[in-house]
């Protein structure tokens, strides 16, 4: 360890998030490669060490002989400051390498409130902000995940972009780097107009968006040659074929999700409209029970993990979720390791699931009927019943759980104070709930009241968002209609929702906004306890930058929207029906058991349409 | 290893015991954990010179191989040192141990001489009583420290640099923090000290016949 970093560490908290010696973690020599790459996190160690992807890349890099990847999380404030007062870069956790010494520096995008800490990061690491101010010698920054689906706001700092899965474009893009610095030109343009000819890249600055009177956009087009006007996603078609991390690193500190990770499929077709994920992710990709069991021996070899966690958007939908947690169990029962089940779906099958994974290890239950009225639900084509509910309920209580807790979204499309009082009565409900025989009583409930965020590439892509003083007027009706002292309300902070929603439908001109607040000191905007709306306030001040345009204004169909030139494959006529569909209450079925519903994603990536299932296809049953 | 804490050094242990396929017992319970314990847990920003634990195995294990085996899988900075098979009933270690070594390191308070300071240092001991007022969750509590302290050395090293070595009881029948030793020192000097790096060094048995190393003695 740097003697530097050993004089600073005693004086932050938690310093292992900074050690770099983690079980696992892999240290190479730089010298001895030809491309080095930093894995950036724009958020705190445990939330970024919890990242799959990360972990993905991670793992695919450092196989080759011929590039390094080391990792950086954004430092949390008490670091920062130590940084700063003994002038120590920002460096890769490994070999403490400087951030500015790597040839390429990607960050994840998972959250919109994590990007003025993608400036503070850059800052720390000396790399110049924008990238055309960067030259020889500077590293390449690059952007992926879920945000890169509209990463707009970002391009001023962003040399490119990543639509879609990593796992192969990685590869190419480090391959494509080698070459190019042996050649030794060092032409940055040349190497990203290279880049732009990688499906699935996206080189933000060879493309020129022009603007109306009125602010909104009229065109957008390469500025260069043979440019793709519009950029399509990659994804891996084959998830058994795909690398997958079987020696992840091990922290020596608790994390937020502090277990190995198993991904069982990729993708959901259940088609929630308010859901990004659900649209980006598209189509639905299983990997083969044989496939996840070898894996899983793997893991639990590697990483002496007790837990084993099966994420994937909608776990239970897994085609043979049953055999795998009974093979699961019969194959490590023995060594009390711990099963969980991250996303249920609101029905007795996924409750038995959750018995048969966690007994009653876990003190509540998680459900998410998101809406309170079946109209609401109907019109986020969330399609669960109230008797769906009801029966989850009835038979968790019935297995002996005692607490729920139960997600909602407020201010959703057509929302009116009638859908909000609804949530009030379905938690009502579910705390009156008793078992058939026996005195078991529901003892708590729980219910997190998300702010409805409009993203990009879904059916709401072009709703207004409600405003913070509604929102807040929305809380209160909830909180006026609960009664019962078993029911506990968390609420979010509308303010820094609609910041998310800013940036998550935003354009270039945000590039300034970003900087201006970051220097005004705004960093983890999604931490409540950092988020500071005073200058937030201050930065629209001083940028006069009016954040209702792109927030709080209704976008007409015909609009160019700054997204429209990245596509997720999902065509936008798909979306503008299924808009269309949502107002008028009509639900759309999941593709995966019932009949393809033209969103275009299928065809786009050239694929049959909806290829689910690995190897051993059995036919599917729904609990 | 620096800057773990405890839970991160049993969490660390755990998962090794894991990868190592060492066949633990498990405690009963929502949350089976390998049963390990260690003769005490080591205060937050304290360094330690090496620590004892035990570990319960479903069945007997050639020690040499439980040694080898886990230190493969330990991360670096870690290691299992030396090891000794005892029965079930082998009383626990935290009931046994009854003596801890420390080294302390610090530069000698500024305008204070050599001399000046280790005289003061053996005058110290010379007080027929040193009062430790100890804030418990009882209450405060007021003890006579001077029963407590078993060894004393103090050294001097280069640049102004005093080494002490101090041995003092450990454990629920009574203990002396080096922290409360070290205040009462600085409070009878009348010098600004401050509060130095500490090292455990480990901890002992201390019986009539001598001081054991707890792999050294049997019950
Ligand atoms: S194209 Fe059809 S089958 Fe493929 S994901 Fe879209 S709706 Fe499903």
């Amino acid at each position: 360890m740097k003697p530097e970093l050993e004089k600073i560490l005693p004086q932050v908290s938690k310093p292992t998030r900074y050690l770099g010696t983690e079980w696992n973690a892999i240290k190479k020599d730089h010298r001895q490669v030809d491309v080095s790459f930093a894995l950036a996190f724009p958020d705190v160690y445990e939330v970024g060490m919890s990242h799959l992807g990360s972990k993905i890349l991670y793992h695919i890099i450092n196989k080759r002989q011929d590039a390094v990847a080391e990792r950086v999380f954004a430092p949390w404030p008490d670091m920062e400051a130590k940084l700063r007062e003994i002038s120590l870069p920002l460096f890769g956790l490994e070999t403490g390498t400087h951030l500015a010494d790597f040839d390429m520096i990607g960050f994840s995008l998972q959250y919109e409130l994590t990007y003025t800490n993608i400036l503070n990061m850059l800052a720390l690491g000396n790399i110049p902000l924008y990238q055309s101010e960067r030259g020889l010698g500077d590293p390449f920054v690059i952007a992926g995940g879920p945000c890169a689906f509209n990463a707009e706001p970002l391009t001023d700092f962003l040399d490119l972009v990543v639509l879609g899965e990593g796992e192969e474009v990685i590869g190419e893009l480090l391959t494509l780097l080698k070459e190019w610095k042996q050649e030794g030109s060092g032409n940055r343009r040349e190497f990203l107009c290279s880049a732009a000819q990688i499906p699935g890249v996206y080189v933000p600055s060879l493309y020129r968006i022009d603007y109306g009177d009125d602010g909104i956009i009229v065109n957008v087009e390469p500025v260069v040659g043979p440019i793709p006007p519009k950029v399509e996603k990659r994804i891996v078609a084959d998830l058994d074929k795909a690398e997958f991390p079987t020696s992840p690193i091990v922290p020596y500190m608790g994390i937020v999700h502090d277990r190995a990770l198993l991904e069982l499929f990729r993708g959901c077709a259940r088609g929630c409209r308010f859901c990004q994920a659900g649209m980006i992710y598209r189509p639905v990709r299983e990997r083969s029970l044989g496939r996840i069991l070898s894996q899983a021996e793997e893991l639990l070899l590697s990483t002496g993990y007790p837990e084993l966690s099966l994420t994937s958007l909608s776990s239970s939908d897994y085609t043979w979720i049953k055999e795998l947690i009974g093979q699961l169990k019969e194959d490590y029962g023995e060594t009390g390791l711990r099963v969980s089940l991250p996303s249920l779906r609101v029905d007795s099958f996924s409750v038995n699931l959750a018995r048969e994974t966690e007994g009653l290890r876990r003190s509540s239950l998680t459900l998410a009927p998101e809406a309170g009225s079946q109209r609401l639900r109907n019109v986020i084509n969330k399609n669960i019943s109230e008797e769906d509910i009801a029966e989850a309920v009835n038979s968790a209580v019935a297995s002996g759980w005692n607490a729920f807790k139960l997600y909602f979204m407020i201010g959703l499309p057509t929302e009116v104070d009638e859908d909000i009082v609804e949530i009030a009565r379905v938690a009502e409900q579910v705390a009156k709930t008793r078992a058939a025989r026996g005195a078991r009583k529901v003892r708590r409930v729980s219910i997190s009241i998300a702010n409805f965020v409009p993203k990009p590439h879904t059916p709401f892509q072009w709703e207004p968002q409600v405003g913070e003083g509604e929102l807040r007027r929305r809380q209160e009706v909830i909180r006026r209609g609960v009664r019962d002292k078993r029911i506990i309300i968390n609420t979010h902070d509308p303010d820094s929702s609609l910041l998310e929603g800013l940036f998550s439908r935003g354009d270039r001109r945000l590039g300034r906004l970003l900087v201006a607040a970051w220097r005004l000191g705004c960093r983890f905007d999604g931490w409540r306890e950092h988020f500071n709306k005073k200058k937030w306030k201050d930065a629209f001040a001083l940028t006069g930058i009016d954040p209702a345009f792109y927030t709080r204004r209704r976008r007409h169909f015909a609009e160019i929207l700054p997204w429209d030139h990245t596509s997720p494959g999902v065509d936008k006529d798909f979306l503008q029906r299924e808009y269309q569909r949502a107002l008028a209450g009509k639900t759309t079925p999941d593709c995966s058991f019932d009949s393809c519903s033209q969103c275009g994603v299928c065809p786009a990536l050239e694929l049959p349409i909806c290829p689910r299932g690995g190897e051993e296809d059995t036919p599917k049953t729904v609990g | 290893m620096r800057f773990i804490s405890h839970l991160d050094l049993l969490r660390a242990v755990e998962r090794a015991l894991r990868r190592a396929g060492v066949p633990m017992v498990f405690s009963k319970g929502y949350n089976p954990r390998p049963k390990i314990s260690f003769a005490s847990a080591l205060p937050v920003g304290m360094t330690s010179g090496g620590e004892y634990a035990e570990f319960i195995l479903k069945h007997s294990w050639p020690p040499k191989e439980f040694q080898a085996r886990l230190n493969e899988q330990l991360p670096i900075g870690l290691e299992i040192v030396a090891i000794k098979e005892v029965a079930y009933n082998f009383p626990a270690l935290t009931a046994v141990v009854n003596l801890a070594c420390y080294r302390i390191n610090f530069f000698l308070p500024p305008g204070v001489k050599a001399v000046a300071f280790f005289a003061t240092w053996e005058d110290f001991y010379k007080q027929e009583k040193i009062q430790v007022r100890r804030q418990t969750k009882k209450g405060i509590r007021v003890f006579d420290l001077l029963p407590h302290v078993y060894g004393r050395k103090a050294r001097l090293g280069e640049n102004d640099n005093v080494t002490l070595n101090i041995d003092l009881s450990f454990g629920p029948r009574g203990s002396l923090r080096p922290a409360e030793l070290l205040q009462a020192f600085w409070d009878f000097a009348g010098w600004e000290g401050r509060m130095p790096a500490i090292q455990r060094e480990g901890l002992f048995i201390l019986r009539d016949d001598g001081i054991f190393s707890p792999l050294e003695v049997d019950f």
